[in-house]
């Protein structure tokens, strides 16, 4: 909401100027977001008095007029405009004036004729869209002073940022309200003096509510004769600062007291109701409706209706009708003031996409007993400023009085949850302020005005009392209570081990959207079932991943794309999957990719594309903070290249997927590198964490090494040689190093040479040659036997 | 051997150690004086066939010599300017370091972990809840009437009927009352959502941190409090905060936390939009209705919450200025924190 600076100084006297106003409102909740002027394209803009109007000479449509600025100073000017008249006054850009759309002013040639300065039309400069023709100022403006101060546009808007439950001030009135609080002033209201004719409107109108509970009190009154037209300038001043578009006077009035009250009124012609009559009721649904947008709606029983008991007039509280609007042609007039349900609004609001003013301030709930006030006050200004007779009296139809709500307030209770030392008067003056009414006691009463909806227990007026009285001078202070050391949430402790396992591998943790593409998802496993967004932002942002390989393969594509050579990413995150039950089954895994080389960067480095055992030794890494093993099993899966894709399991459980995904799926992801990819269930590795373990004492006994070279057909799993050699050993075999692989010229070829360092060691004594050549013996004979081994000299 | 003799060796080596002026002339004295086949070794290898004090004897005058040697042998190498190492041949030392590429935790993380460990050390357990939840836990419960403008405000993706992905952590808040009994004091991070077109300043996906503690007595001091504590902790000492009014369903009374823009110093700047502060949570006196949807009573027990956005102050921390950067994981952005 935004209201003019000008307009709150003449509701109560403050001193202070625009930023500090704005400042003191932030600091009680009233939040101010912006301030500016209202213009800024009337510098070198003065007021003209067309002195003489003459045709040009080559130009039809033009005319050439001299024009008076101030005392002996004439300029001509060249003006196209069809309303220039002799003696008329109007805005005069000068040389130097920069208009709204950027066109600065300077003497040019028209046609064979100088144009000094330009005359110009209120949309010309800014004020409003107007572009009918040249501004035409009152007679009283004097020739050649400045535009600005000529029509008070030397005023500033100021931009509210309101929160939903602040029905109250959305309004001048209720702005100035809250300012009056702060600087101890009374707020000034306007008056409403009307002379009201001998026939009265009740006998011309008859009201009557079909849904109360939609509508609890509908008022109007009848207006006859009114002369349609601009609005005084004033008043569309006030508009344009407060951002509402100036339309004409009757607009533009209802406008103004919707401004300044915060409730909205509607004026009909009433002269093109089928009968003399009001009756507020619910849609049909399928009912068909043009507002005055000119757009036909389809409603449904949640749209409350006006209608004149035939066809329907307006939205209740959203939007007139197009059939029913003031025209320039309007001479009687029906004032609508009333209240109307703020969620009966708000589903209508919701049925039909439609906001407006008028919706807001119903929907966040209007004030039902200042509705008579509301629509006096527009009559008045009818009759002052657009002439027309006021019948006699309104029309007021409020079956069930809403009354104001009362509460008990504990002076105590305020100072207990604020942490303050406020007396009760303090309070009771900050209600005043408030215009709540309070009955003192050893606890107070306290009525709550019907502008304050949002207001109906103790705490919210505490809060209200806590605003005024300024948060600034609620003390500070640190601990009243509760245990100081808590524990740590073991499920984070594990991830940040996991972290700093695998950022000490070199690879950098991702975040990526736990909103994924279908399309993506389904590329990957073409049977996923997942949990859907029924509202998405867009199609391909319409499932809850499933799995995070999706949205890793997409950080891979966005660094490949940077050319970034070595790519290590983790995620830890949640996925979700459909469980039956009303919410999903939510678990939390961890994922790895690989694509490119590795140490790339550096000169004393080979670089090496990754490999799956680079993918394995990370997996590896994690592992080790688990006291279970992992162990990898070939398995077939249609993302997974069917060469390099194995099941993962963690004693007897099945942990998760590695591998090379296929390329056909990289493609899809415009993925042109390989990717090695990791998927384990986080959840079945933080089961397993291994608890914090004590110290084993260091042997005391030196450790003897041997190494051996062994060929083998290629077929041959490291494994299953490993597991060959520590069944032939005894204790004494403490650690198997796998130290190389070769195949190549040096073996023949469909076998392969490993190399294996055996380190022996003994807790009593330290092993001879002897004992090692035994164990070592039997190691060989075993190798042999089972795996057709040969010794590599 | 005699004790002359092993003093007369220890005087021919110091005489002969003094003559040397290269590192391999004094490595052959080394083995000529104190290797395998050198007097003072062979005269350490012969005690074993010496008895009770004759041994101790000798073998402590060996010993002796063999330390008095081995000093002035080092003695003189530094004094002729040391052996090279393997270092030296054609030392190009400025060459960059053989470093070992790490990794780096993603900011968000990061940003996380700093504030986790502040609250902790405050009294703060974490806790954790589900990202999909149901309306009760996520509106209901927390004081959003159905019909109510205080809806609006979240904009929500559902994917069932009263199911949705959680607009903020604040369910947690309920999910720990249903568990405990005061005094509770937690933290809540996670991932929260909102239905809103992807852009610099906004993201379908974020984190947030809600914080809450109910006792005897909570008040709105021990909220600034600890918010206070909080931001010192977290920008410096000289951070200054202001609190104003404003409305959350779930707290009573409410208000917004700005601190005073560390960029231009309140000046304004481009940083905090020409106001001279930035906007960096929301908090508040937890609302009774929320007491009594997990039977607490609000007689008896009152709280305070307060939810931050981690992007938002990772953001502010890092002057970061698209939210996107933090979902597009490129590494050129992740090293740099
Ligand atoms: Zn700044």
């Amino acid at each position: 909401m935004q209201i003019s600076y000008n307009w709150l100084r003449e509701l109560v006297d403050f001193g202070w100027d625009t930023q500090t106003l704005a400042s003191k409102l932030t600091l009680i909740g009233t939040a101010v977001e912006s301030v500016q002027p209202v213009s800024t394209n009337l510098e070198n803009v003065v007021v003209g008095k067309i002195l003489t109007v003459e045709p040009h000479p080559h130009a039809p449509g033009l005319k050439i007029c001299k024009v008076e600025l101030g005392r002996d100073v004439q300029m001509n000017v060249v003006c196209g405009a069809p309303n220039v008249k002799v003696g008329m006054k109007s805005p005069l850009a000068l040389s130097g004036a920069v208009l709204k759309d950027g066109l600065r002013i300077q003497s040019v040639d028209k046609q064979g004729v100088v144009s000094e300065g330009m005359l110009c039309s209120q949309a010309e400069l800014g004020i409003s869209e107007d572009h009918s023709g040249i501004m035409e100022l009152e007679a009283t403006a004097k020739s050649g002073s400045d535009l600005k101060t000529a029509l008070s546009l030397d005023d500033v808007s100021l931009n509210f940022d309101l929160t939903p439950n602040r029905a109250d001030s959305l309004s001048a009135i209720g702005i100035a309200r809250d300012i009056a609080a702060l600087c101890g002033s009374p707020v000034k209201r306007p008056t409403a003096e009307i002379k009201e004719i001998a026939d009265k409107a009740a006998a011309v109108v008859d009201v009557s509510i079909e849904d109360p509970i939609g509508c609890p009190r509908y008022a109007a009154r009848v207006i006859k004769g009114v002369k349609i037209g601009r609005s005084p300038w004033w008043m569309q001043q006030r508009l344009l600062a407060s951002g509402i578009r100036a339309i004409n006077s009757i607009v533009d009035i209802t406008n103004y007291v919707m401004l300044e009250y915060g409730h909205p009124l509607h004026a009909f012609d009433f002269a093109n109701f089928a009968q003399p009559r009001v009756l507020v009721r619910r849609a049909t649904d399928g009912e068909v409706f043009r507002t005055l947008d000119g757009i036909d709606r389809k409603l449904n029983s949640d749209v409350l209706l006006i209608t004149d008991g035939v066809k329907p007039v307006a939205i209740a509280g959203i939007m007139g009708g197009e059939f029913s609007e003031v025209t320039n042609k309007t001479t009687d007039i029906l004032l609508e003031s009333a209240y109307f349900d703020p969620s009966v609004i708000r589903r209508g609001r919701k049925y039909l996409g439609l906001q407006s003013e008028s919706q807001t301030r119903f929907e966040r709930g209007a004030d039902p007993n200042i509705v008579p006030i509301a629509l006096d006050r527009v009559a008045s200004l009818i009759e002052h400023l657009a002439g027309g007779r006021v019948l006699a009296g309104i029309v007021d139809v409020y079956p069930q009085k809403i009354h104001p709500v009362k509460l008990e307030l504990r002076p105590s209770r305020v100072n207990q949850i604020l942490a303050t030392e406020m007396s009760a008067p303090v309070m009771i003056d900050i209600l005043h302020a408030l215009e709540f009414k309070v009955i003192p006691g050893k606890n107070l009463t306290v009525e709550v005005p019907t502008f304050r909806p949002d207001v109906t227990r103790e705490i919210d007026v505490i809060e209200e009392i806590a605003r005024i009285y300024g948060y600034e001078k609620i003390p500070t202070r640190l601990f009243s209570g509760g245990k100081l050391l808590v524990s740590r949430n073991p499920r984070e402790v594990f991830a940040a081990k996991a972290r700093e396992s695998l950022i000490g591998q070199g690879y950098y943790e991702v975040v990526t959207n736990s909103i994924v593409d279908p399309k993506q998802v389904r590329r990957l496993d073409p049977q996923q079932e997942c949990v859907e967004i029924l509202n998405p932002i867009s199609e391909d942002l319409k499932w809850l991943r499933p799995s995070l390989i999706s949205g890793l393969l997409n950080a891979v594509y966005e660094n490949i794309s940077h050319q970034v050579r070595t790519i290590k990413l983790f995620e830890i995150g949640t996925v979700m999957a459909p469980s039956g039950k009303q919410l999903p089954n939510e678990t939390q895994r961890i994922a790895l990719a690989l694509s490119g080389s590795d140490m790339g960067e550096n000169w004393a480095f080979h670089p090496t594309e990754f490999t799956f055992h680079d993918l394995k030794g990370a997996i590896e890494g994690i592992e080790r903070l688990t006291d279970r093993r992992v162990i990898y099993s070939p398995v077939s899966n249609a993302a997974f290249d069917p060469a390099c894709c194995f099941e993962v399991t963690m004693g007897v459980e099945t942990i998760g997927i590695c591998g090379a995904i296929q390329p056909a799926i990289l493609r899809a992801f415009n993925i042109k590198a390989e990717v090695l990819v990791a998927e384990l269930n986080f959840e079945v590795i933080l089961a397993s964490a291994s608890p914090t373990k004590s110290y084993q004492q260091l042997p005391r006994f030196p450790i003897s090494e041997r190494d051996i070279a062994i060929v083998v057909d290629e077929g041959v799993f490291c494994a299953e040689l490993l597991e060959t050699i520590r069944n032939a050993a005894d204790q004494t075999l403490v650690e198997t190093v796998v130290l190389d692989l070769y195949k190549g010229k040096q073996v023949d070829s469909g076998k392969k040479s490993l190399a294996f360092r055996l380190v022996f060691q003994d807790e009593s004594r330290t092993l001879t040659d002897a004992d090692i050549e035994r164990v070592l013996n039997k190691m060989v004979e075993s190798l042999k036997s089972k795996h057709g081994a040969t010794l590599r000299a | 051997m005699s004790d002359d003799r092993i003093a007369q060796i220890v005087t021919e080596a110091k005489a002969e150690i003094a003559q040397c002026n290269s590192a391999d002339q004094i490595e052959s004295l080394r083995v000529k004086y104190l290797g395998r086949k050198s007097a003072v070794v062979a005269v350490l290898r012969g005690l074993k066939d010496l008895d009770g004090e004759q041994r101790k004897v000798a073998g402590q005058q060996a010993n002796e010599a063999k330390e008095q040697i081995e000093l002035l042998l080092a003695d003189h190498l530094q004094s002729i300017g040391g052996a090279k190492s393997n270092q030296s041949a054609g030392l190009d030392y400025t060459l960059p370091g053989r470093r070992y590429p790490e990794g780096k935790l993603h900011p968000i993380t990061r940003t996380l972990n700093e504030i986790i460990d502040i609250f902790y050390g405050m009294g703060f357990e974490v806790a954790l809840g589900p990202e999909v939840e149901t309306e009760y836990y996520n509106f209901g419960a927390l004081n959003f009437p159905p019909d109510h403008p205080a809806r609006d405000m979240q904009d929500t993706f559902y994917v069932g009927k009263d199911v949705l992905l959680r607009t903020h952590t604040s369910p947690v808040q309920i999910r720990e009352f249903e568990k405990r009994k005061p005094p509770v004091r937690i933290i809540a991070p996670g991932r929260s959502y909102r239905q809103e077109a992807i852009s610099a300043r906004s993201y379908c996906v974020f984190y947030q941190l809600e914080g809450f503690y109910v006792d005897h007595n909570v008040t709105f001091a021990d909220l600034k409090g600890v918010l206070v504590a909080f931001a010192q902790t977290y920008f410096g000492d000289d951070v200054k905060l202001r609190f104003r009014p404003s409305f959350f369903p779930f707290t009573e009374p409410s208000a917004e936390v700005d601190i005073y823009c560390f960029l231009c110093g309140g000046k304004g700047c481009r940083l905090c939009k020409h106001e001279g502060w930035l906007e960096i949570l929301g908090c508040g006196m937890i609302d009774p209705n929320v007491f009594k949807s997990v039977n607490y009573d609000p007689e008896v027990y009152s709280g305070y919450a307060f939810g931050m956005g981690i992007e938002r102050i990772a953001m502010l921390k890092y002057r970061i200025d698209d939210i996107r950067l933090f979902f597009d994981n490129d590494i050129r952005f992740l090293r740099q924190f």
